[in-house]
């Protein structure tokens, strides 16, 4: 199953200027369970090519959150998506 | 027992007139709306203006203002002007003068500035004061000199002012979001706990709803041991899910939120289904701050912009497009002596996920090219020099010498006039409430 069919919700956003946040809240608790260890913080970590990152485990609502620093500003001349709300897209397709 | 409506989650995105007078029928103690956000990037705060216009701004503020004052119950609005600051917060008030005279009201208004003087974040900056935000690059005095204009988001304590004030209205420059909805139950001797999680979760108006909307309206009301979500509009709910979804939302801790006064633990928030399109919720804890801590927001100056758009449907013009830009760049490098940014925007290859981009089918690529300099003819020259490279320019193997590029646009320039960026994203340890003075006036 991909991951896009497992989740209610898989999205990023800015949070603040500085920080993209992505939520991935799941279908039920069994899904949750099977991906949490397929999507490891040393995942993202490669799939955002990032060397730190804040991963969040939210084991009540079936929720990953996954939270790290941007490239620039948002709004910045190179930047690219000034909402951050596309950086989810890399994830959707990933196998559970 | 409190209750809040919370107009929506934008003022000016077009409120639900009926939702606001169904909402108002259930017996409401006061009306918040949230009217900016940091989120539609540096220009609104860089260049002074509005986000949403006069006319978007009136038309979801007059009636529920009038309406507010019939009742005589307080109406808050936060990051008034959008970027809240002193420039936005005279233009919005313009349109609350308007509002008064033409419906012949008066009323009490507090206005709260939230600008912050260079000299005042010069001085915080060399006294070590300032801090980065999560990591983000450190602040330097150029970033300070270079802004044109600097705000901090103000938490609760002139908003607790201002309601002692006797205010009918408060138009707040850049505040938190929760803020806004904290004053008038904090006031009314609720619960911290509850009042700063309801607040967090209502600043978005129908937000937390299903379905979602940031343009309708939200009811929320807090009692002794609980406070409850429901959405005036019938053909929405809140549940246990879309309520707690939203906690998440636009914060980088899922369990932690933090505000000037203090912070809210989330960790062991409750959430329950309380009727068919009501949650209740409690559990959430208020850890009070013994020295606030300021968010400080700047931007500044960048230039002006010219931009030109034009398809790349050939091939092989596609495949060799990384390098004949590479060239086209230093050419202009060469020609123009000039400051100047060029940025180049491919739409079908990596336009939007820029390095992170995985997915290497391609057949067609949308260009931008993007110059940034000091002055717009400036901008506009660099655009139209590397615009004409691109339509001429003589690749490997090239057959079709009519252009190589299609234009969806004549002229093929566009002048998009001032860029600002973000200058100061930061953090500040000092109680900053004495810069935010409250303004009385009479209407």
């Amino acid at each position: 199953m991909r991951l896009k069919e497992a989740v209610k919700v898989l999205r990023s956003k800015n949070a603040g200027v500085w920080h993209i946040t992505i939520d991935i809240v799941f279908k039920n608790s069994e899904l949750y369970e099977i991906a949490k260890t397929k999507l490891t913080k040393e995942l993202f970590c490669e799939l955002f090519n990032r060397n730190e990152l804040e991963y969040f485990q939210c084991d009540s609502i079936n929720t990953l959150k996954v939270s790290f620093l941007r490239e620039q500003a948002a709004g910045s001349l190179k930047d690219t998506d000034c909402l951050g709300a596309n950086f989810y897209i890399p994830l959707m397709e990933i196998e559970i | 027992m409190v209750r809040a409506l919370s107009l929506m989650g934008q003022l000016g995105y077009g409120y639900n007139r009926d939702s606001f007078l169904r909402g108002m029928s259930e017996g409401v103690d006061f009306i918040g709306v949230d009217a900016g956000s940091i989120d539609s990037g540096p220009y609104f705060l860089g260049s002074g203006n509005m986000k949403a216009n006069y006319d978007a701004t009136r038309s979801d503020l007059e009636f529920p203002l009038v309406t507010a004052l019939n009742k005589k119950i307080p109406f808050i609005i936060g990051s008034a002007g959008y970027a809240g600051g002193d420039v936005h917060l005279s233009k919005f008030m313009e349109i609350v003068e308007d509002i008064a005279k033409d419906n012949g009201i008066h009323l009490k208004v507090c206005v709260i500035h939230s600008d912050l003087d260079k000299n005042v974040v010069l001085k915080l900056f060399r006294e070590g004061k300032v801090k980065s935000y999560e990591g983000n690059p450190p602040l330097d005095e150029a970033d300070i000199l270079s802004s044109t204009h600097i705000v901090a988001q103000m938490g609760v304590k002139r908003f607790l002012e201002a309601l002692d004030l006797g205010a009918d209205l408060i138009v707040a420059g850049r505040a938190t979001d929760a803020s806004i909805y904290a004053a008038y139950p904090l006031m009314k001797g609720c619960d911290p706990s509850l009042v700063w999680h309801m607040a967090k979760i209502i600043e978005c108006g129908a937000l937390c709803a299903k379905p979602a909307s940031p343009s309708d309206a939200l009811l929320g009301w807090i009692d002794e041991d609980a406070f409850y979500l429901k959405p005036p509009n019938e053909m929405r709910r809140c549940t246990v899910d879309s309520a707690m979804a939203h906690a998440l939302y636009e914060n980088t801790n899922p369990f932690v939120i933090e505000e000037p006064d203090g912070t809210l633990l989330l960790e062991n928030a409750k959430y329950e289904q309380f009727d068919e399109r009501t949650v209740k919720v409690y559990g959430a804890e208020w850890r009070e701050r013994k020295n606030p801590t300021f968010k400080i927001e700047g931007a500044k100056f960048s230039g002006f912009r010219t931009i030109a758009l034009m398809g790349v449907r050939n091939p092989d013009m596609i495949e060799l497009l990384d390098d004949i830009l590479d060239d086209i760049r230093d050419e202009a490098e060469k020609m123009f002596k000039t400051n100047f940014k060029l940025t180049f925007r491919q739409y079908g290859k990596n336009g939007v996920l820029s390095d992170l981009e995985f997915d290497n089918r391609l057949h067609e690529i949308g260009l931008v090219v993007d110059v940034v300099a000091d002055e717009q003819k400036v901008a506009h020259k660099i655009c139209s020099v590397v615009k004409s490279r691109l339509q001429h320019y003589d690749y490997k193997g090239r057959v079709a010498t009519g252009a190589n590029v299609a234009f969806p646009y004549s002229p093929a320039e566009i002048d998009m006039g001032e860029v600002y960026e973000f200058s100061v994203y930061h953090l500040v340890d000092e109680d900053l409430n004495r810069y935010f003075t409250i303004e009385e006036i009479e209407l």
